[in-house]
């Protein structure tokens, strides 16, 4: 490369950064400044909304809900995902299109066409099984599952299944060893982001929550800010924060340096991709 | 069996050779010197091979002729003619590289021809020296595939055609035939010199 | 030898071939299809059925129901806006990632970027909404600032919590999926490929007109089609940002779920949502057309 193309080259990634890191950080950094306004234009900055989160039990109620429901998903997801995905694996390869068309199809189904006939579902459920909050954790599972599928497709694609059960089989393990002894210890890291991912998508769902009138943390910040837009845009803050660090850990744990973006592609979108 | 880099200043068919000279190429990475004064003549039709343990420069030296890198002193004379700043596709310079590099979205035809199109020739005398090309490296079956569609020995059969279609002054190939297993680089190694 | 050889071999392979087996083996997959059988199939089936049924058995009333000029023109809106979203969000993004792919693959920078997109592609909703309200709101500091400085940005209108604020703010999403989906297909552009260009006599318009563009062409407009379904499906954003109406598809459906018109009319919800789950899986499908032409010459 030359040397005067290369010089434009470095002058146009940095208008570029610095233009996209502005656009990107300008709404975040505003958000920070409403949270910490007084009551008056001249008031100094103060840090009341902050503390107000801790004395508006609506909204401790709707964190601790969402937070309930972040961990049930995760669980969930993966005592249903992980037996299926290597059981699917070992006995039932001819089964491998199936699951996968199935964890990826809720990318082709809006949140908002769900909900429509997901209403009567959990009008019944409501009457005959539990009006809790917590009954949306069935429906989360459905929502990460592209998500999390991606993540342990790659873990799985990284050990030889085969092999490492067949051998495990040949000294006499039976199945349930060969998972949870076997398998299972050889794809931490990937059991770890699915689980993380969940966490930062149910942290996110607003939709269904919303249509299905329950108070997650997402739909109580919305009811708040039409009252005190301080305090549920400290609220917003602090919720985008917990993500991005949940997303942070994630990109730094366990991947193979060069293909971060590829993974990165793969874990949070998979829409509809075939291997 | 050592790396070896083969450069040479061919005279092609419709051409006569020309020299080719190296003076005193220098070229530094960052603390790493690839090339520390470089002399060498190549006299018009010469076929040289550039011999020596990876990391020696081979590369460097070819991507200088070629114009890919430029020297941090030391000049690149063609047929009498200072081409040192000369951009690449100035330099009338037929190259041929380790590995990967027919554009994947063309068929073998489209690849070879693809040096004539940019030298504004007509469709229809590209098509013919194409097919020529892939005749003479014995791919004339093969000229509708897509480079995924071609093995590796296949692959560079076809960048060499390439390289060739265009008459270069000076024809470099930076180890061709690396990527390949030892049983077709065999069968390969000839068929630079019978053009 | 070779006798006893024979049947070690053929019990040693029939457990593992699973023929006699099958039925068991299927068992094992039954939780897994039942749950998301009743939690994302079955939900799909009553917003299909729905569509067709009526207070009188089954009818075509709810699909044609759909001519009125308030649905029409919020799915045409939903259309506008996720075209125009999509295009502003697949130049930029591409642009951005032209910027982060030509740095060092393994860079902080790099890194930094593509954490960023994962979290930015995700971040929708009231969140998003939230912070344009806090930068471009009656209250928000720019505006606050411009107008100290004489200038009036809702001068001609608070166009923020209109078609035209939606199209800003979804692009802020937009543009960090396109950096994700466009990245992959950047990084499988080989170096050799612009040297053996240059190296043929062309110039760097030739190798972006004949090599680089078609190469990442497929790329582009998969890019362009999933950010649509992207945009066409979003609903937190817009219902975070704008309190009533129901200006696009996605608000329409929301509001015909939840109010009086829906409690007359049940079935016009699940025509609304059949139509909407139709454009995106066309959308998605020639996505994945795309996506393997790409994976085909960029790996």
């Amino acid at each position: 490369m030359s040397r005067s193309r290369r010089l434009k080259l470095q002058v146009f990634r940095v208008i570029v950064f610095l233009v996209f890191g502005a656009f990107f950080l300008v709404p975040i950094g505003a958000m920070f400044e409403f949270s910490t306004r007084g009551n008056t234009d001249t008031a100094p900055r103060t840090l009341s909304a902050w503390q107000t989160i801790f004395q508006t039990p609506d909204l401790v109620a709707a964190i601790l809900a969402s937070l309930a429901l972040a961990v049930i998903t995760s669980a969930g997801m993966l005592v249903l995902l992980v037996p299926t995905m290597i059981w699917v694996r070992l006995r039932l390869p001819r089964l491998n299109r199936v699951v996968e068309f199935l964890c990826l199809l809720p990318l082709t189904i809006p949140a908002i066409v769900l909900v429509a006939g997901l209403a009567p579902e959990y009008r019944w459920l409501s009457i005959n099984v539990s009006e809790s909050i917590l009954t949306l954790a069935f429906v989360y599972l459905v929502l990460v599952l592209p998500y999390t599928y991606r993540t342990l497709h790659a873990g799985l694609a990284a050990i030889d299944v085969k092999t490492l059960s067949e051998a495990a089989r040949s000294l006499g393990a039976g199945w349930a060893t060969v998972m949870g002894r076997i398998i299972v210890p050889n794809m931490w890291s990937a059991l770890l982001n699915a689980a993380l991912l969940s966490v930062a998508v149910v942290l996110g769902e607003f939709t269904i929550a919303n249509l299905l009138n329950y108070v997650n943390l997402q739909v109580a910040i919305a009811l708040l800010g039409r009252a005190n837009a301080g305090v549920s845009i400290a609220v917003a803050v602090a919720s985008l924060m917990f993500a991005f660090i949940l997303l942070v850990i994630l990109s730094f744990f366990g991947r193979p340096r060069a293909r971060v973006a590829q993974l990165e592609a793969d874990t949070t979108l998979s829409w509809g991709q075939k291997t | 069996m050592p790396t070896a880099v083969a450069a040479a200043g061919v005279g092609t068919a419709a051409r006569a050779g020309v020299e080719v000279r190296l003076e005193n190429l220098r070229r530094r990475y960052g603390g790493v010197t690839a090339l520390d004064g470089l002399n060498l003549t190549m006299a018009p039709g010469e076929l040289v091979a550039l011999l020596g343990p990876s990391g020696c420069g081979k590369t460097t030296a070819l991507r200088l002729v070629a114009g890919l890198e430029q020297a941090d002193s030391g000049r690149v004379v063609v047929a009498g003619e200072d081409v040192t700043g000369q951009p690449t596709n100035k330099r009338d310079v037929g190259m041929v590289f380790q590995a990967y590099s027919l554009f994947p979205h063309m068929t073998a035809w489209q690849n070879v021809a693809f040096g004539l199109q940019m030298r504004k020739v007509d469709t229809a005398r590209r098509r013919k020296r194409a097919g020529d090309m892939l005749e003479l490296v014995g791919l004339s079956g093969f000229a509708n595939r897509f480079a995924h569609q071609l093995s590796g020995g296949q692959q560079q059969r076809v960048a060499l055609a390439r390289a060739l279609a265009i008459e270069p002054k000076v024809l470099l190939l930076d180890e061709p035939l690396s990527a390949l297993d030892a049983k077709v680089r065999a069968r390969l190694r000839g068929s630079p010199r019978s053009s | 030898m070779t006798v006893a050889a024979k049947p070690l071999v053929e019990t040693a392979a029939r457990p593992l071939g699973g023929g006699r087996r099958f039925s068991l083996d299927w068992l094992g997959a039954v939780p897994f299809l039942a749950y998301v059988g009743v939690f994302l199939l079955l939900p799909t089936a009553i917003v299909v059925g729905g569509s067709f049924v009526g207070p009188n058995g089954l009818t075509l009333s709810n699909l044609t129901a759909m001519n009125k000029p308030f649905i029409v023109g919020a799915f045409v809106n939903s259309v506008v806006l996720s075209a125009g979203s999509a295009i502003i969000g697949a130049v930029l993004g591409a642009v951005l990632a032209y910027a982060v792919v030509t740095g060092n693959p393994d860079g902080v920078l790099r890194r930094l970027v593509t954490s960023a997109c994962g979290v930015l592609a995700q971040f929708g909703g009231v969140t998003l909404a939230f912070a344009f309200i806090a930068t471009i709101g009656f209250e928000g500091f720019i505006t606050i600032w411009l107008k100290q400085h004489g200038i009036n940005i809702y001068a001609n209108g608070i166009w923020l919590f209109q078609l035209s604020g939606l199209l800003l703010v979804y692009t802020y999403f937009q543009i960090p999926l396109m950096v994700l989906v466009f990245l992959p297909a950047l990084d499988g552009i080989r170096p050799q490929w612009r040297e053996a260009t240059e190296s043929l006599g062309g110039a760097t318009w030739h190798y972006w007109r004949y090599v680089a563009g078609p190469l990442l062409a497929p790329a582009f407009f998969g890019g362009l089609l999933l950010l649509f379904a992207n945009s066409f499906s979003a609903y937190a954003t817009a219902a975070a940002l704008i309190n009533q109406g129901s200006i696009i598809a996605s608000l329409l459906i929301a509001n015909t779920l939840t109010s009086e018109v829906g409690l007359a009319q049940p079935g016009l919800a699940s025509a609304l949502a059949l139509v909407m789950v139709i454009v995106v899986a066309i959308v998605m499908v020639l996505y994945t057309v795309l996506q393997q032409r790409t994976a085909r010459w960029l790996q």
